[in-house]
């Protein structure tokens, strides 16, 4: 398997496990699981955690890449962290501003073409994205500088998956191993949705209890 | 597109960067498997690509390409695409 070596810490006093998938030095994935017991612990954090997990029902919390639940929580996700909306700003900026960056998008679209073919990336010119069939079945839509969104049978954004190269390389690229990750086996298309934050269609809000009339 | 020499293109903030080969030359395939082992040692990923060629297509198009995920390198792979792993946002 080509992902990297495992490994587990754990944090909090032993209440958050931490599984970490690394390749290169690098950590590539890591899904934390938490004892519900930290939520009743008596703590400060476990305080903070348990009135966010009884009060809130998609609770958005701070953790690295979301975590699934011990106990009869649901799994949480992550939302946009303030450093990151900054670190995309400024990464908009420079596509708008820089001609260098300028140019490497121009380079990375050209590869985009090559690699989907002349069919899909005319298609993708007319539709203003990129539609693909993952190994799955699921479909998707790619965009540059866009949430990849998860698409229903009848046509709806299911919900948007968020997952990038670094900030810096070109948006093209990034649709380049979206489109490769999804497309090329079933592995890499789960490899994909779990290292990708899931968010709602209309973000974290409206929760649903505001919702009802 | 030179049918006798392979690519190795490597995505980064210039767009891409492309390293060539030719396959029957022992040097150059030696030179490109000491940068694939490098990429790798930094947590690339590689994917080989292989043209198909669907019906409908003109000969002035682009064919569609297709992709499996290789973790050694292979010296007569016409094309190979590494990345750095996608970080979740």
């Amino acid at each position: 398997m080509p992902w990297g070596t495992s490994s587990t810490a754990t944090r909090y006093n032993g209440y958050i496990t931490s599984n970490y998938i690394t390749t290169g030095g690098s950590i590539y994935d890591s899904t934390d699981s938490f004892d519900s017991t930290y939520a009743t612990s008596g703590t400060a954090g476990g305080t903070v955690f348990y009135n966010v997990l009884t009060n809130v029902t998609n609770a958005t919390v701070g953790f690295a890449m979301g975590f699934t639940s011990v106990g009869s929580y649901t799994s949480a996700r992550r939302g946009f962290a303030p450093d990151q909306v900054s670190a995309i700003r400024t990464d908009f900026d420079q596509v708008k501003k820089d001609w260098k960056r300028k140019r490497a998008e121009v380079k990375a679209r050209r590869l985009f073409h090559k690699i989907v073919g002349t069919i899909r990336y005319k298609r993708f010119r007319e539709l203003g994205y990129h539609e693909i069939v993952g190994a799955t079945g699921r479909r998707y839509r790619l965009a540059p500088g866009q949430w990849v969104k998860v698409m229903t049978e009848d046509d709806k954004i299911e919900h948007l998956l968020c997952a990038h190269l670094e900030f810096g390389i070109p948006w093209f690229d990034t649709m380049i191993v979206q489109h490769l990750m999804i497309t090329s086996s079933k592995e890499t298309e789960k490899q994909f949705l779990k290292l990708a934050n899931v968010h709602d269609v209309a973000g974290p809000y409206p929760i649903p209890e505001l919702q009802v009339a | 597109m030179n049918q006798s020499t392979c690519d190795l293109i490597e995505l980064n903030h210039s767009g891409d960067v492309k390293l060539s080969w030719d396959p029957e030359n022992p040097e150059d395939v030696k030179n490109a498997k000491d940068h694939f082992d490098r990429l790798r040692g930094q947590g690339h990923i590689f994917y080989k690509l292989t043209a198909t060629k669907k019906k409908g297509e003109k000969t002035d198009e682009f064919p569609e390409k297709e992709s499996e995920v290789v973790c050694e390198f292979d010296p007569k792979a016409a094309e190979v695409l590494s990345h750095k792993a996608l970080s979740g946002g």
